[in-house]
Formats: C-alpha cells, sequence, structure tokens
C-alpha cells in the first residue's frame, strides 16, 4: 500500500494545513511555510514516523511530494 | 565584462557566424569562442580554465566517492589560493586578474557538479556552463541541476534576438544611467579617507550604495542572461525585484539568488541535515555558518565577515521571531526597515578594512548628525563641487532613482518580451543617450568577487 496517505497527514500537521491539499505533485512553492528553514526539519518528522533515516544524498533528489512517496514505498514493507 | 563597443561588435559578430555557420555543433563554437576570449585576455588562465574544466568532468563521472572528494579538494584550493590571494599578488605570475576574479563562481559551479550524483552531463555542456563568455566573471553561478538544460542545438528564431537585445539594452540603461551615477556619490563620501563625513552622509551613503550595487551587479546580470539569450541559451536568473522585501528572509530569496541557491544546497542543508534532530539549533547554525562563509567567499577583509555575520544575525533574530513568538511582517513599513538593516551591513561590506570601519564610525558618532553647513559639508561633497549643474544633477539622479523604482516591475517584464518593442526600445536608447554617464564607475562591482 501507497504510504501517501500518511505522508500526506505528516505534512498536514506539520504546516497546519488540510491534508487534501497535498497530492503526488506538490511541491515546496505550493506551501507557504515550506522553506529552507522547515524543509529538514519535515524530513526529521518524517523519518520519525516511518522509523527510518532518510540519508542527506536521497533528500535532495527529492522535488516534490511524488519523490518522497517513491521513496517511502520503497523502503517500507 | 566592461561593457564597451567592441563586446557590442563581438556579440553582434558571434551571433551571426553561430546561426549563418554552424547549423550542428554551435555549442562547440560557443566553447571555442569563450576560451579564446579567455586565452586572448591571459593563456595560462585559459589552460588552467581547460584543465580544471577536464578534470571536473572525468571524476564527476567516477563512481568513487574518493575520487570525486578529491576534485573538490582541488577547487576549494583553488577557491583559498585565490582569495588569500597568495597564488598572485606579488609574484611575477603572468595569469590575469580579471581571469581569476571569475576563478571564483568557477570553482563554486565545479564543486557543484563533484557532489552531484547526475552522471549524464555532457563535456559541452561543462564548457559552456563554465566558460560562457558572457557570464563567466560574476554568474550567475550554476548548480548541477543547470547544467543539464543547457541545449545543445538551437535554431534561429526572433524570439532570442528580441528578448536578449531588450535584455541587454535594459542592463545597459541601468548600468549607465543609475549605477555609475550612485557611484560618484558613494565615492565621493566613502573613498576620501581624510575628510570626516557628518552622520548624515554616512548613512544616506550606505543607503545609496546598497541601491547602486543592487543596480550595478542586475545590470550585469541582465547583460549575461540577454547575452546568452541571444544564442538561444537560458540562464538562471540572480535578481527579483529584492527591494519589494517586507523582511530580510525575503531580501536573501530575492537577491543574488544563484549564490544562495548554491550555498542553501552545499552549506546550509547538510550542516542543517547534521543537525535535524534539533530545529532551532540546526537553522541556526545553518544560517550562521553560511553567511560567514559567504563572506569569506566574498574575498580577505574583516568588512565582508562582518557582512556575513549581521546578515546571519538578523536571519536568525527573523526565524526565531517566527518560531517561538510567531511575529510576521506583512506592512509596508518592512520594506523600509529591510532597506535600512541591509544597508547597515552593507556599509561594512563597502568600507571593507578595520581602519576604514572605524575611520566611518569615528565620523559617524563624533561628528555632528547633521551638516553645519549643508552646502560645503554635504552638496559641495557629493556633488563634485555643488555648483549649480552639479546640484541639477543630483536632482536629476534622485528623480530618475524615483521614476525607476515606481515602474522596476514594469520595465523589467517590458525587457523581457519575447517581441520587439520599438517605442521601449528607442526609449531606452534616447534614456541612456541623456542621461547616462559614460566616464564614471566603468566597472562592475561584483566583477571583483
Amino acid at each position: 500500500m501507497s504510504c501517501l496517505n500518511e505522508l500526506q497527514k505528516v505534512i498536514a500537521v506539520f504546516f497546519s494545513t488540510t491534508a487534501d491539499l497535498i497530492n503526488t505533485s506538490t511541491t515546496a512553492h505550493d506551501i507557504h511555510d515550506w522553506d529552507s528553514f522547515s524543509h529538514m526539519e519535515l524530513m526529521s518528522k518524517i523519518e520519525e514516523h516511518f522509523e527510518l533515516k532518510i540519508p542527506f544524498t536521497d533528500i535532495m533528489e527529492f522535488n516534490c511530494v511524488g519523490d518522497i512517496v517513491t521513496y517511502l514505498d520503497s523502503k517500507t514493507p | 565584462m566592461l561593457f564597451t563597443w567592441s563586446y557590442i561588435l563581438l556579440l553582434a559578430s558571434s551571433t551571426a557566424v553561430y546561426y549563418l555557420f554552424f547549423k550542428k555543433h554551435q555549442i562547440a563554437f560557443l566553447n571555442i569562442l569563450s576560451l579564446g576570449l579567455i586565452a586572448y585576455w591571459s593563456l595560462p588562465s585559459a589552460a588552467l580554465v581547460t584543465t580544471l574544466t577536464l578534470t571536473t568532468f572525468f571524476l564527476s563521472k567516477s563512481r568513487k566517492k574518493l575520487y570525486k572528494y578529491s576534485g573538490v579538494a582541488l577547487h576549494i584550493l583553488a577557491l583559498l589560493l585565490l582569495k588569500t590571494e597568495l597564488l598572485w599578488v606579488g609574484k611575477e605570475v603572468q595569469v590575469s586578474t580579471w581571469t581569476f576574479l571569475g576563478l571564483s563562481y568557477f570553482s563554486l559551479q565545479n564543486i557543484s557538479v563533484l557532489l552531484s550524483t547526475n552522471q549524464q552531463l555532457s563535456l559541452n555542456q561543462l564548457f559552456l556552463g563554465n566558460t560562457f563568455f558572457s557570464r563567466f566573471v560574476a554568474g550567475p553561478i550554476l548548480t548541477a541541476k543547470d547544467f543539464t538544460p543547457l541545449k545543445s542545438e538551437v535554431k534561429f528564431n526572433f524570439d532570442n534576438l528580441a528578448s536578449g537585445t531588450q535584455r541587454i539594452i535594459f542592463g545597459l540603461g541601468k548600468k549607465l544611467i543609475l549605477a555609475d551615477r550612485l557611484s560618484i556619490i558613494t565615492s565621493n563620501i566613502f573613498e576620501p579617507t581624510n575628510h570626516q563625513n557628518p552622520g548624515f552622509s554616512i548613512i544616506l551613503g550606505s543607503l545609496l550604495f546598497t541601491l547602486q550595487m543592487y543596480l550595478d551587479f542586475s545590470a550585469y546580470s541582465d547583460i549575461a542572461i540577454g547575452s546568452a539569450k541571444l544564442f538561444g541559451i537560458d540562464f538562471k536568473e540572480n535578481f527579483k525585484l529584492p527591494f519589494r522585501s517586507k523582511t530580510v528572509t525575503e531580501y536573501w530569496r530575492r537577491t543574488h539568488i544563484s549564490l544562495i541557491e548554491w550555498l542553501t544546497q552545499h552549506l546550509y542543508y547538510p550542516v542543517v541535515y547534521a543537525l535535524r534532530k534539533n530545529a532551532l539549533l540546526s537553522v541556526t547554525v545553518g544560517i550562521l555558518s553560511t553567511f560567514i562563509i559567504s563572506g569569506i567567499w566574498h574575498g580577505n577583509h574583516i568588512g565582508y565577515i562582518i557582512w556575513g555575520g549581521i546578515n546571519a544575525l538578523y536571519l536568525v533574530f527573523e526565524f526565531w521571531g517566527r518560531k517561538k513568538l510567531h511575529i510576521t511582517q506583512k506592512s509596508k513599513l518592512g520594506v523600509m526597515i529591510t532597506l535600512t538593516l541591509v544597508s547597515i551591513s552593507n556599509f561594512f561590506f563597502l568600507a571593507k578594512s578595520w581602519s576604514n570601519i572605524t575611520f566611518h564610525l569615528t565620523s559617524l558618532f563624533q561628528n555632528n548628525f547633521f551638516p553645519s553647513d549643508w552646502m560645503v559639508d554635504f552638496i559641495a561633497i557629493i556633488g563634485n563641487g555643488g555648483h549649480f549643474l552639479q546640484q541639477y544633477n543630483l536632482l536629476e539622479t534622485a528623480s530618475l532613482l524615483l521614476l525607476y523604482f515606481s515602474f522596476e516591475s514594469k520595465l523589467e517584464k517590458l525587457s523581457r518580451k519575447n517581441k520587439f518593442s520599438y517605442i521601449y526600445l528607442t526609449t531606452a536608447l534616447l534614456a541612456i543617450l541623456f542621461f547616462g554617464y559614460f566616464n564614471a564607475g566603468d566597472e562592475f562591482i561584483y566583477v571583483q568577487f
């Protein structure tokens, strides 16, 4: 099962927004508070929620929520 | 690059040759042309640039991290030798300063390529991004992902010719009509360190220098981006109307964007990632280290480091304010506050040395704040003597600045249009002819970094 639903919730709670506004094509530009100050903190929350460690080089390849979903789907059972 | 008639001639002839004679291998032609120009100024520099680009290319293809990191170390070493002036000052090394100055931008780009996991970059693309003549000396700085879209074959079209030409003229106008006028005023205030200015002049000078630096550097970027556009090549933007920013954080998202992007990707994010379990600490350390290193990158002067430190503190305060006190700045007053804060930091950037900084700060705090005789202590100094004609020139400069910043967004849009606007072109050229300063401040400020 895809991690999209869970990831939507994590992102929505972190940015105090609604999960419906977040889909696979959402990027940092689409969410007002998603900037370089909050990006790594969000990654840390995702790591905590999915109980894994995402290497720095992989984080730097994420361009949209879809990229994170693909990564999480490949790492979670 | 110093904008001269020879540059216009070079641009016109190379554009014609590019489209007429090179239906294929156009990028190879541009690379040979750019390297030829570097060799014309300094043969050893061209050899160095070629060797370093080839080294980057082969090391970036390697799967072994050790090779990539040794390439990064090589470029950091080159950057350190350049910035600490160990390599060429006081020694008889026949490498032109001009080309060496370009190397500080060049090194950052190559480090980015080496740290990237993208293996698809072609040698032609790397050479084009590294040496293209219009942006070699002062960017915009490319990161690894910016090299990939550099197209290899482009057909001639009028859209590129129109937007390229109009963009170059816009940059030329900004430089000659506004930046060079301001350059005279700021030089009169800050360069002679034998007379103490009243505090008012120092504060006004810092404010005007902030505008001058933006106008000068964005003019360079306009000319660099416009020149590339003539050949159908798109380089990234470097500025997005920075003086509309309501916070210093926003200002740094809109100014020297290519350097900030590079620093964010290769310095700030690694630091924040390492400390990410503590959000406040990681961002604070990330901002401080990034801006202080940015100050060091600008050159071997204490003023640059203080400038970086002050900007870092602004950003840290704004970040803590948002995070802890939930303060958001939305009022238009923020624009003036941001301009003032940025100008305070730019005072140190401009003064550079400790002796200059203390000299001007002493003037600021020990003299009367306002001039005792406005004509003698203020107008005469900033206006080259302050006779009637020079007073008129000052008034003209103030009016032109006001006019420009009132319509900046509209003028920018016009300069980026894909269709020739004869009204825009005629007005811009006439404005340059009537209001341009042709014998002042000729060099671009950011060429020295």
